[in-house]
């Protein structure tokens, strides 16, 4: 008998808990709740947006290459419009597999949600290290290979790993030449500041 | 006297030589297979890309005999006798009479005078259609698309001053390969420098870049040089062929030969080298996730159904690309993976056979070793350096293919390929299929329609073997992808490789000309519709066409815009698209349509589209066209001002001029 009490005691307690978060998902994405969208608003797990980001880079980058990074630096979206984009993708014949849209989305969300900053600042710097010709005067390589990196490399690549691994001017020529022949577009001056960049961060 | 009949028939003393050499005339009917293993034994090896056995060559002019012996049915009867005949009549006559040899029985028109004689012709023959059209671009379009779903042959002709109407359609049909005679008024040699009256200099020379051959007519040699232009147009590479009347005397009275011409067998045919095709097979045998790429050849060689077998033998995932003028491989086949584009499988494609697509559009990853099988020998590695080029007609490619597979593996071990890749095919392609109702549902009830929403109900509400024709930007895919197309399903002609708008309402027509008895249906956009189209409307009024158009209406050239805006920018913040915006002013399509007197209807809600299409489908039955104007959603990026244009107003100055 206690135990059933206790439980209509958690009734209107489960009941307010679940209308909080209907609310504040309502409130969050602004949009009319169905249940696949409810299931989206709430916090993605880190797994789920690395399923995404591994993913889109699979289907998306085939028609959009490298530019897609610039797409997401400028337009902002809710869960539910990008979910929505997601579908237009779909039904133009990119090729997601059904449990890939919510992870898909959550990654577009967490890269280019709304209220998201700019996503070119977002380049780790290398850890303790400075580029080799890093002097005064020379912060524009910097900034001009950092956003190299954001717009060319970083759907696919782990920067922070990529700005620590030790490779010589020559083997940085050799990796990016690869990455062009896998459909990475890269133009030769981009490839020279990159290879000049990279080889010159302290590692 | 008829002077249109024939007044003789004269042995064949000038008969070109045929092709077939001796050696074939009498033999007993040779299999495919005895076939590829004879040349095999007899230590032929020629290069890739050069690849064309003289054995099994024949000319256009060839007679079905000799068509025959490519393709393995080597008949020992001699030609007959009776590939011509004499003509007696006048000059146009005998154009008309070389048309008809070819079994031209339709023949597109834009108005101008001076055609006199042939007219007087076609009168005189009774049995040839002119289908008049309003300007020479859709003519052009209309023949077009009449000799793609007919197989035959496209002929126009119409006024010189004409050529600068007609450049986009003929830049059309040269990029879709279609055989077609394209003939002007003027171009006299006379008039050279003179700058006369509906006159240039070399009037065919902007054609030039976009044609197999251009030419003159001359009084003389007027089936001679016909019977060439076909040979010409039907290559292989096939295109359209370019003619001045301005040369002849059409009134002039002669006496010349008429050849028959065969038209399905006009397009050269030949036959990959042996060893190319043993070597093909070896690689596919030994593959583990080999891939086919088609592309328009497969169904301009009639090879649907033998490239269906060939997948199906060996499971072979099949892929396409964005030059998808024809449904060559049916859509709804668990084996078909969509565009070459980025494919979730196989993520390691070891072997690729293209056949018939040019890979200009996209090409496979870079490494992945390639076979590219063509009828037309420029292609053949021409943007992608492939393994292995292999110049052939692609049905007999791909009959010779599957029978030296059969040489290579057992029944048991192809069974078994067969089973486990087909397992592994299906299960990708269900996901994917299952991943596009989830987004085609996701939008269903949604106003404005989304694209999905009207492919689906147009692919449920039309006949199973409808055509459709379309010509819409890169938001068509969401409404394409909901039909079934190929095998036994809807045809599909177009979007024109050509990509130039305003040649899909006359194509369309020209297709249910060809196909009287199917349902066609053009579908546009609102963009592409007001690249000049709706004079189409006149002809497919005037000849009754029972046709449905649909107009695909967000009042935007939404692939534009996306193109313009997807990165960003000084005008994407500030919502200023220049050349995006339709809406203003906010045209009503289905009143073009009734001002030609055919029926027009506006879908604005999702409710309305169903009833809407039933309506449409019973006045299709009843004789009667119909354009449905359907409010569809705009995709893309979201501008603060997406209505937003470039204001200008001469009413305004005016108004401000007589204010001062």
């Amino acid at each position: 008998m206690n135990a059933r009490r206790g439980v209509r005691r958690l009734i209107p307690i489960c009941l307010a808990l679940w209308m909080m978060v209907v609310w504040m998902a309502a409130n969050v994405e602004g949009t009319a709740l169905s249940p696949r969208v409810a299931g989206a608003t709430q916090a993605s797990p880190a797994g789920d947006v690395e399923k995404g980001r591994v993913a889109l880079t699979q289907v998306c980058q085939g028609c959009h290459g490298g530019g897609i990074m610039r797409m997401l630096e400028v337009r902002k979206k809710s869960a539910a419009e990008w979910r929505d984009t997601v579908y237009r993708m779909i039904g133009r014949g990119a090729q997601v597999f059904p449990d890939e849209i919510e992870p898909i989305t959550a990654y577009l969300v967490a890269t280019a949600g709304q209220g998201r900053p700019p996503a070119t600042s977002a380049v780790p710097a290398a850890e303790g290290g400075r580029p080799r010709s890093a002097a005064a005067g020379q912060e524009p390589l910097d900034a001009e290979a950092s956003a190299i990196l954001a717009r060319r490399c970083r759907l696919c690549h782990d920067l922070a790993k990529a700005t620590t691994k030790p490779a010589s001017a020559e083997s940085w020529d050799a990796i990016i030449d690869r990455m062009v022949i896998l459909g990475a577009s890269v133009t030769a001056a981009e490839h020279q500041t990159l290879s000049e960049y990279l080889a010159g961060l302290k590692k | 006297m008829n002077s249109q009949k024939p007044v003789a028939h004269v042995p064949p003393t000038d008969a070109e030589p045929h092709a077939v050499p001796p050696q074939s005339a009498g033999a007993a009917p040779v299999s495919r297979r005895d076939f590829l293993a004879a040349t095999a034994a007899t230590g032929i090896a020629l290069g890739a890309g050069t690849s064309v056995s003289a054995l099994a060559q024949t000319s256009a002019g060839s007679t079905p005999a000799t068509a025959g012996a490519a393709q393995g049915a080597v008949s020992s009867a001699l030609p007959n006798g009776e590939s011509f005949e004499m003509y007696d009549g006048t000059a146009a006559g005998a154009v008309l009479a070389q048309l008809r040899a070819a079994g031209v029985r339709m023949i597109f028109h834009t108005n101008t005078s001076g055609f006199g004689p042939f007219w007087e012709a076609i009168d005189r023959a009774g049995d040839v259609q002119v289908i008049n059209v309003t300007h020479e671009g859709h003519a052009v379009s209309a023949a077009q698309g009449y000799a793609m779903a007919s197989r035959s042959l496209g002929f126009f002709f119409g006024s010189g001053a004409g050529v600068g109407n007609s450049m986009s359609s003929l830049y059309c049909a040269w990029k879709d390969r279609v055989p077609m005679l394209v003939t002007y008024s003027g171009g006299e040699l006379a008039a050279q420098g003179k700058d006369e009256f509906e006159s240039w200099d070399d009037q065919l020379r902007p054609t030039e870049p976009f044609t197999m051959w251009t030419a003159s007519l001359l009084t003389d040699e007027m089936p001679e040089i016909i019977r060439r232009a076909i040979r010409f147009a039907c290559g292989p590479p096939s295109g359209p062929v370019t003619l001045v009347w301005g040369n002849a005397q059409p009134g002039e009275r002669v006496r010349t030969r008429i050849d028959k011409i065969d038209m399905a067998s006009a397009r050269h045919k030949f036959r990959a080298a042996p060893d190319a095709i043993q070597q093909a097979a070896r690689w596919l045998a030994e593959a583990q996730h080999p891939m086919f790429v088609v592309g328009p050849e497969v169904t301009e060689d009639g090879a649907t159904a033998d490239l269906l077998a060939l997948a199906e033998k060996l499971s072979v995932p099949v892929t396409d690309t964005e030059d998808d003028l024809y449904a060559n491989f049916p859509t709804d086949h668990p084996l078909y993976l969509g565009q070459l584009r980025a494919l979730r499988y196989p993520r390691q494609t070891d072997l690729v056979i293209g056949f018939g697509e040019s890979f200009k559009r996209r090409r496979p990853q870079p490494g992945t070793p390639t076979v590219h099988v063509s009828h037309d020998p420029d292609l053949l590695g021409r943007v992608y350096p492939v393994d292995l080029a292999i110049a052939s007609d692609v049905r007999l490619a791909i009959r010779d293919l599957s029978d030296a597979i059969d040489g290579l593996l057992t029944r048991d071990r192809v069974a078994r390929i067969r089973a486990s890749r087909l397992a592994e095919v299906s299960a990708v392609t269900v996901q994917l299929n299952k991943s596009k109702e989830i987004a085609r549902d996701a939008f269903f009830n949604r106003s404005p329609l989304s694209w999905e929403r009207v492919g689906f109900e147009l692919d449920r509400m039309l006949d199973k073997n409808a055509v459709i024709v379309p010509e819409l930007g890169t938001q068509a895919y969401k409404l394409l992808n909901q039909f079934k197309f190929g095998g036994d399903n809807k045809l599909k002609f177009g979007r024109t490789i050509g990509s130039a708008l305003g040649w899909g309402v006359a194509a369309s027509f020209g297709v249910n000309l060809a196909l009287p008895d199917r349902q066609v249906v053009a579908l546009q956009g609102d963009g592409g519709f007001l690249f000049g189209q709706s004079e189409a409307l006149w002809s497919i009024s005037r000849y009754e066409a029972p046709m449905l158009l649909v107009v695909m209406n967000n009042h935007l050239y939404n692939e534009t815009r996306a193109r313009n805006m997807n990165g960003g920018g000084r005008l994407f913040e500030a919502g200023r698209d220049y050349n995006g915006y339709l809406g203003d002013p906010n045209v009503d399509f289905a009143k073009i349509a009734e001002a030609y007197s055919l029926r027009g209807e506006k879908v604005k809600t999702v409710s309305e589209l169903v009833p809407a299409l039933e309506r449409a489908l019973r006045s299709m039955r009843d004789g009667k066209a119909v354009l449905l104007d359907i409010e569809v959603e705009e995709d893309g990026p979201s501008l603060t001002n997406a209505t937003w244009y470039q204001r200008h107003s001469i009413a305004e100055i005016q108004r401000k001029s007589r204010a001062v």
